[in-house]
């Protein structure tokens, strides 16, 4: 019976050996497809970043690089032929009323006919009477045209007797306008051309052009500040939209801003600029990575799934087509079948479609 | 021949037995090679995809490895699961030998007033079901602030009552003359119990450490109960979660799961028989 049982023994070690065995073999079976697994999800499965839907108004900002213009644009010529003795201003220059523009020579008498003021005068009377006459005019167009012509009739007019008060006053002209200089032909120790030679001034402040599409022009309204950039700085002061043109063949839009600062302008200089826009409150809004194209207006997101089961969370992509109402660089709002909390699929490893088991970002 | 007649219809008797037994096996077996779309045909009744009742075959129509790979490849959560089985179960194993060989040597050697009167009661601990001590367990590993942790398993399993009471009738086994020779010698308790329990108690151990691995590996109420967080569970706690879709990955898991309390009961077989016939209680 001894024996027996001692020989039940001694065939149970090599088998209970090898059942040892197996159980070691097993766990290390099991280490290593740990190791593996992990490895292969994570080369298998894409890593995504969430974002996730919010209520807010689109950043509809614009910005860009406009070109500084000139406003009209007149061409002041000298009433007389004579010796400029020296010029006091340069091309680019903002002139004011009053600012010293050039000096004749008047050591020598030479020819040229004085200018009373009658002259002005009567050009002053010829405005107010345009004036008066454009609050009743049948056409209101030609009034108005008449009127802009009166005043530069007059302006030229006190122009011209400025150069003669300035004979009889030691020489130097003085302006009679405010503007930019754009171009001047005279210079020191030349002589004049009467009628020929003169000053190209823009009249009022220089202006602001901006060029925009006509989708974006949409977006921008008379009397929008537009801020400007210098080096890369913001200036103080604003520049104010004045007009907004219709889309020409190209669908561009001209947008023309007026400049109050008073502060020197190079006419042909560019500058960057933002007008800063705030859109309406959308409902519906999601980070612009989240909205995924699938052809010219269909558009979806890829909203994550999750699946609590009891070997983890488990993750995979749904897609939900969207209605894309409006965007900016970081949202987008949007109509569609989209729970306030949905979890949205921002970015990924790897292309990511409808159905496909995911990984989520640590952190997100 | 009139013999061999005899004896094969107890044969075939417990043959048909021994595949009603086998059967919910074979059935893991197979589902874990079944396309996922024969699983649906066949057991979207019970399932809860649709209404009916589940139609098995005894063999898949196609045999797939698919689901073998998704798991041991692809779903890496898997392995958490039952790297967290290990962690509750295996310390829950080393305690309570640690724990209850002492307790079992003094139930069994030692001499003290009392002594029965708390065997009886380790005897009424060890029979109450789990239901019934669950409130006051929960309470208890609150106010220590174990619940949501594996702690919340281990803890409570290695002062189990049963590893105590197996070693205790195995203890009881050991001759007491050897005991009274080792004094003689001038050997200590200590020394007693460590040199001639522990080697002669092995059995005993061995049986009440695979008995208490096979409870802790299946056990399902306490991880349910005291575990909140999803990622803490253990491997037993899975099944709740089983859908259709997820059905083949499900047996495979189970397969798996399976696969170490087999090994462990095949290595130990003849120590949890032993065991068993002890407490005579039957798993």
């Amino acid at each position: 019976m001894e024996d027996t049982n001692r020989s039940a023994c001694a065939a149970a070690k090599p088998f209970k050996k090898r059942i040892g065995r197996a159980i070691l073999w097993f766990f290390a079976g099991m280490i290593v497809l740990t190791f593996v697994s992990r490895a292969a999800s994570d080369a298998l499965k894409a890593k995504v970043s969430v974002g996730y839907v919010s209520t807010s108004s689109l950043d509809q900002s614009l910005n860009g690089t406009g070109t500084w213009t000139a406003g009209e644009t007149l061409l002041f010529t000298t009433y007389y032929t004579r010796r400029i003795t020296k010029v006091y201003v340069q091309p680019g220059q903002a002139i004011e009323e009053g600012a010293p523009l050039f000096a004749y020579d008047v050591s020598t008498v030479s020819g040229g006919k004085s200018v009373t003021d009658r002259k002005v005068r009567a050009a002053q009377k010829a405005l107010d009477l345009a004036n008066a006459n454009l609050e009743n005019a049948a056409d209101p167009a030609y009034a108005q045209a008449v009127v802009e012509s009166a005043e530069r009739a007059l302006l030229f007019a006190r122009f011209t007797y400025a150069q003669t008060y300035a004979l009889q006053n030691g020489g130097v002209v003085c302006a009679t306008f405010s503007g930019t200089l754009l171009s001047c032909d005279l210079s020191a120790g030349k002589a004049s051309s009467a009628g020929e030679s003169g000053l190209e001034i823009s009249l009022g402040a220089p202006q602001f052009l901006i060029c925009v599409s006509a989708k974006e022009a949409e977006r921008i309204s008379i009397g929008d500040a537009v801020c400007l950039y210098c080096d890369g700085r913001q200036e103080d002061e604003t520049a104010e939209v004045v007009s907004v043109s219709t889309p020409d063949t190209d669908a561009n839009v001209e947008v023309l801003c007026r400049d109050e600062s008073g502060k020197t302008r190079v006419i042909g200089s560019e500058q960057d600029w933002k007008i800063r826009k705030q859109s309406e409150q959308y409902g519906t809004c999601v980070p612009i990575e989240a909205l995924r194209q699938s052809g010219a207006d269909a558009y979806y997101v890829l909203v994550l799934t999750e699946k609590q089961t009891i070997l983890g969370e488990q993750f995979a992509a749904e897609k939900v087509g969207v209605t894309l109402i409006a965007h900016d660089d970081s949202h987008a709002a949007v109509e569609g079948g989209l729970d306030g909390d949905a979890k949205l699929i921002t970015t990924c490893s790897k292309e990511v479609q409808d159905g496909d088991l995911v990984v989520k970002n640590d952190g997100d | 021949m009139k013999a061999n007649r005899k004896r094969l219809l107890p044969l075939a008797i417990l043959f048909l037995l021994a595949l009603v037994v086998w059967l919910p096996l074979w059935t893991l077996l197979t589902g874990a090679l079944t396309p996922t779309s024969e699983i649906k045909e066949r057991l979207s009744g019970v399932l809860g995809a649709s209404e009916g009742l589940a139609q098995w075959r005894f063999l898949p129509d196609r045999i797939t490895f698919r689901h073998v790979v998704e798991l041991l490849l692809d779903t890496p959560e898997f392995f958490r699961v039952f790297w967290n089985s290990c962690i509750q179960v295996f310390p829950a194993v080393a305690g309570q030998v640690l724990v209850g060989a002492p307790a079992a040597w003094a139930f069994s050697q030692l001499r003290f007033r009392g002594r029965k009167t708390l065997f009886r009661l380790y005897i009424v601990l060890m029979i109450l079901p789990f239901q019934v001590t669950m409130a006051s367990s929960y309470i208890v590993l609150s106010d220590l602030s174990l619940i949501d942790t594996p702690w919340a398993i281990i803890l409570p399993s290695m002062f189990s009552a049963f590893p105590v009471f197996i070693m205790t009738k195995f203890f009881a086994g050991i001759p007491r003359e050897m005991m009274e020779a080792a004094r003689m010698d001038g050997a200590n308790e200590w020394a007693i119990f460590l040199r001639i329990g522990l080697p002669l108690g092995l059995p005993g151990i061995l049986s009440a450490a695979l008995l208490g691995f096979v409870e802790g590996w299946n056990a399902v109420e306490q991880p349910v109960t005291f575990l909140k967080t999803a990622s803490l569970l253990p491997l037993s706690a899975f099944l709740p979660a089983t859908t259709v879709e997820n059905a083949g990955v499900t047996f495979v898991c189970a397969v798996i799961a399976l696969l170490p309390a087999v090994l462990i009961f095949l290595f130990g077989q003849q120590y949890l028989e032993q065991g068993i016939v002890a407490s005579g209680i039957k798993e």
